[in-house]
């Protein structure tokens, strides 16, 4: 399968095995970092990421199961089963709800979501739990007369070590839908994004199909979960003045929009943890082109990312004629922004995935505003040439990598006492009690208010006056900050920061300690 | 571009496997082949006799202890440039040495080992009798190409045998590996021949070379050897040699007939009664099969 295996590239993937490798040993990726900017820069370009900092203890973590999840529940005419204990497939059931929010006079399709568990007890460990998936996938195929069936694997699935492709093979020819394994085992990595490596993976690897033909003016947009449905439709706007269609993919997306992800003209990026696997697997496997950055995120970074894409499909001069008028249009409002933010001194800590967080110094900039330091979920080593452009523009800053570590970001809140707060919803809660700004900027897929957009023109002035008004209006987060207990005991605060030295870990020497707190 | 051999080897605990496949390697690489040998067992102690009797670190361990770990961290050259590999795993009685293996052999592939060091012979020494998913990770589609176990006359062996040609026979419908022939070890006596020969005949499976229990063997063995490297003119050398000239050219690839339920039982029993028919005759048998006093 693996047709071009360029010895030079250094992202290569291997599609000729079932599943690929975790996001720690195929990137260099990591969730511990705490530092500068220049820091991250220096030890990425070293590939020392991972060898220097842990922690001494860790709140949560996800499931890259629960990410696969994410990314194929809500595929139009698929089916996901689920190959484990009944319990992970608890998750499953929320994903509907989480898009039938936007109104179908939006454009959004009719939520039909189906899935199945293989429900894994004690005698299928024992005795192998392959034969009950076919009978899953059987019942699946004869039910739903779906044109995809992903099969996600699951902790157990991995350790009694089903054979998933030989069940595939096996089966394959009297299933009508197409049967995708997806290797999403929990414990595979400690990086719950490998999971959209997987998802990539097994979509690569069972339903891309050759091209048959190339659609000159086809965009794949692998589209991140928090890339809104407002967000989808000003992408498709743009693109859509250049004569361009965008393949949004693959959320919400039918299986044919994933079996022609190698018809497209360009790959492009909305978001590196999720996309890059998918970007880097059609240029290898079908001569896509892919660029990696920057996704459409801020003025400078939105004009960067329409020009790729103009570059690949032969729309230069249109690309300029767009940018020029798109300028125009939003150009009084974003100067009123920036007049309202002129003069204030307002820094902005900004916590989100590695688009939003690379993107935002950049955004903020634009608008007029100081990044303090940004956070990141997980940090991949993909993209120094990016940290490196941000560095040279907006100056050094500080960059924390950890996500589901409530404590970690109340250290680094107190530590950097932002005026505005900027995060993913379900990671924001508390700070609103601390006296500063708490804006939610990671909307979900499912947000359809006029609130909601961040990429693109619209999205910049959209997000733009949302930042303002956190900035300017601070009295919901004083009431809380003056009513609401703070979530831990005084004594806890003055306790060490989480990050240690990977040298230090048996001594327990904080690099707070070490700043002289 | 030669096509690239890539053979399990399979057999009981302590049936002789690793001591055979290193003598396979040492002798393919005299010929002149580049080898590769993977130890798939959590014992981790294939490679030993390659490499002096000293243990490598193995792909598991590195991955523990390790990030940013590459192929030259787990790949060791041992005696004439065998490249030496053991997969690692648990110690006895915790985790899951099947996890071990597929996590192992995934890691490898997904770094395009054998792109890397392009072997021409890769040779997967592989613990026991398939009893778990994880040991039947060599013979799934896409990992080896051909099969051989290593058994002896022993009861237990053949039933090891018996049922690996299991796990052949149900991986074979997904485009498994398939099996390419006994590797009869320890045979000395006309009757153990015998008994393997028709065993083979039962399962309609073929034997690629009797190899006898010789002292050079474990001479050798203490002194940290392959018996190629420490005695590579006597009689035991010449056989493994033999053994893996044999190996390279056969393409002779099927799925064996494994024996059902009873049926194992039943033709075990039926050499019993022969045994001790013979034992009144001959009176030199040494108890070949368990069961057979």
């Amino acid at each position: 399968m693996s047709k071009k295996l360029n010895k030079d590239k250094k992202w290569r993937i291997n599609l000729d095995e079932p599943a690929p490798l975790p996001k720690e040993q195929l990137w260099n990726s990591t969730k511990t970092f705490y530092g500068k900017a220049s820091e991250i820069l220096e030890k990425s370009r070293k590939h020392e990421l991972q060898q220097d900092q842990d922690r001494i203890f860790r709140q949560n973590a996800m499931c890259p199961n629960f990410t696969s999840v994410l990314r194929l529940m809500t595929i139009r005419d698929g089916i996901t089963i689920s190959h484990a204990p009944v319990g992970c497939a608890g998750y499953l059931n929320a994903q509907p709800q989480l898009f039938q929010g936007i109104p179908k006079e939006l454009g959004r399709p009719e939520l039909d979501f189906h899935w199945l568990t293989s429900n894994l007890r004690e005698n299928d460990v024992i005795f192998g739990g392959s034969e009950k998936l076919g009978k899953t996938i059987k019942l699946a195929d004869e039910r739903y007369k779906p044109r995809s069936i992903f099969v996600l694997a699951s902790c157990v699935s991995g350790i009694i070590g089903d054979d998933l492709e030989g069940l595939v093979r096996e089966i394959q020819p009297d299933t009508k839908a197409t049967i995708v394994p997806i290797h999403c085992e929990g414990t595979r990595s400690r990086i719950w994004q490998s999971g959209y490596d997987s998802v990539w993976h097994g979509v690569l690897k069972y339903l891309v199909r050759e091209p048959k033909k190339t659609q000159e003016d086809l965009v794949n947009i692998p589209a991140s979960f928090s890339l809104t449905w407002i967000d989808r439709q000003e992408l498709t706007r743009l693109l859509a003045k250049l004569g361009l269609r965008p393949n949004f993919v693959p959320e919400l997306a039918t299986t044919e929009q994933l079996e022609i992800l190698a018809e497209a003209a360009v790959t492009a990026p909305v978001c590196g943890s999720l996309g890059n696997y998918l970007g880097y697997g059609l240029e290898q496997e079908f001569d896509v082109p892919f660029f990696n950055y920057p996704p459409p995120f801020g003025l400078h970074n939105t004009e960067s990312w329409l020009r790729k894409i103009a570059e690949f499909t032969g729309k230069e001069n249109e690309v300029e004629k767009l940018i020029e008028e798109e300028r125009a249009a939003i150009e009084p409002k974003l100067e009123a922004l920036r007049k309202e933010f002129k003069g204030d001194e307002a820094t902005v800590l900004d916590w989100g995935g590695q688009a939003r967080g690379l993107g935002l110094p950049l955004l903020t900039h634009e608008l007029g505003l100081d990044v303090k330091g940004i956070g990141m979920y997980e940090y991949d080593e993909v993209i120094p040439e990016a940290v490196e452009e941000l560095i040279e523009k907006v100056g050094d800053f500080d960059v924390v990598v950890a996500d589901m570590q409530p404590y970690e970001l109340e250290q680094i809140f107190i530590k950097h006492k932002p005026d505005v707060y900027t995060t993913c919803p379900f990671t924001g809660g508390h700070f609103k009690r601390a006296h500063t700004a708490g804006v939610r900027h990671h909307s979900f897929r499912g947000d359809p208010t006029p609130n909601s957009p961040q990429y693109g023109y619209i999205g910049l002035i959209t997000y733009g006056n949302f930042l303002l008004r956190a900035h300017k209006h601070h009295t919901l987060n004083k009431t809380l900050g003056t009513h609401v207990r703070q979530p831990y005991k005084e004594k806890i605060y003055r306790q060490h920061s989480p990050f240690v030295k990977k040298e230090e870990k048996g001594k327990i020497t904080s690099l707070a300690k070490e700043e002289g707190k | 571009m030669k096509k690239r051999k890539e053979i399990a080897i399979y057999g009981k605990g302590g049936i002789g496997k690793s001591t055979t496949t290193s003598n396979i390697s040492a002798a393919l690489s005299d010929e002149g082949y580049t080898v590769m040998q993977i130890g798939c067992d959590p014992k981790s102690d294939s490679t030993n006799t390659l490499t002096n009797g000293k243990s490598i670190p193995t792909v598991l361990e590195t991955l523990r202890n390790g990030r940013n770990v590459g192929l030259e961290d787990m790949i060791h050259e041992g005696f004439n440039g065998i490249l030496c590999v053991e997969a690692g795993g648990p110690e006895p009685g915790v985790g899951c040495a099947g996890r071990g293996i597929i996590t192992a052999v995934e890691f490898l592939k997904q770094k395009f080992v054998f792109e890397e060091y392009s072997p021409d012979v890769v040779l997967y020494d592989v613990l026991g009798d398939v009893v778990c998913g994880g040991f039947a990770m060599p013979i799934r589609e896409g990992v080896a190409s051909q099969v051989y176990t290593v058994s002896s006359a022993d009861f237990m062996a053949l039933y090891a045998a018996n049922n690996l040609f299991k796990g052949i026979k149900k991986y074979s419908n997904n485009g498994g590996a398939l099996f390419s022939g006994i590797i009869a070890n320890s045979i000395n006596l006309p009757i153990q021949k015998r008994i393997l020969e028709d065993f083979s005949l039962q399962t309609k499976s073929t034997i690629a070379e009797f190899v006898p229990r010789s002292l050079t063997v474990t001479r050798s063995e203490l002194g940290g050897k392959t018996t190629i490297e420490s005695d590579p003119d006597s009689e035991q050398a010449g056989v493994y040699r033999k053994l893996a000239k044999h190996i390279i050219k056969n393409d002779n690839e099927y799925v064996p007939s494994p024996l059902e339920g009873d049926e194992l039982k039943i033709w075990a029993e039926s050499w019993s009664d022969k045994l001790l028919e013979q034992k009144e005759t001959e009176h030199d048998l040494e108890c070949v099969v368990p069961g057979a006093e």
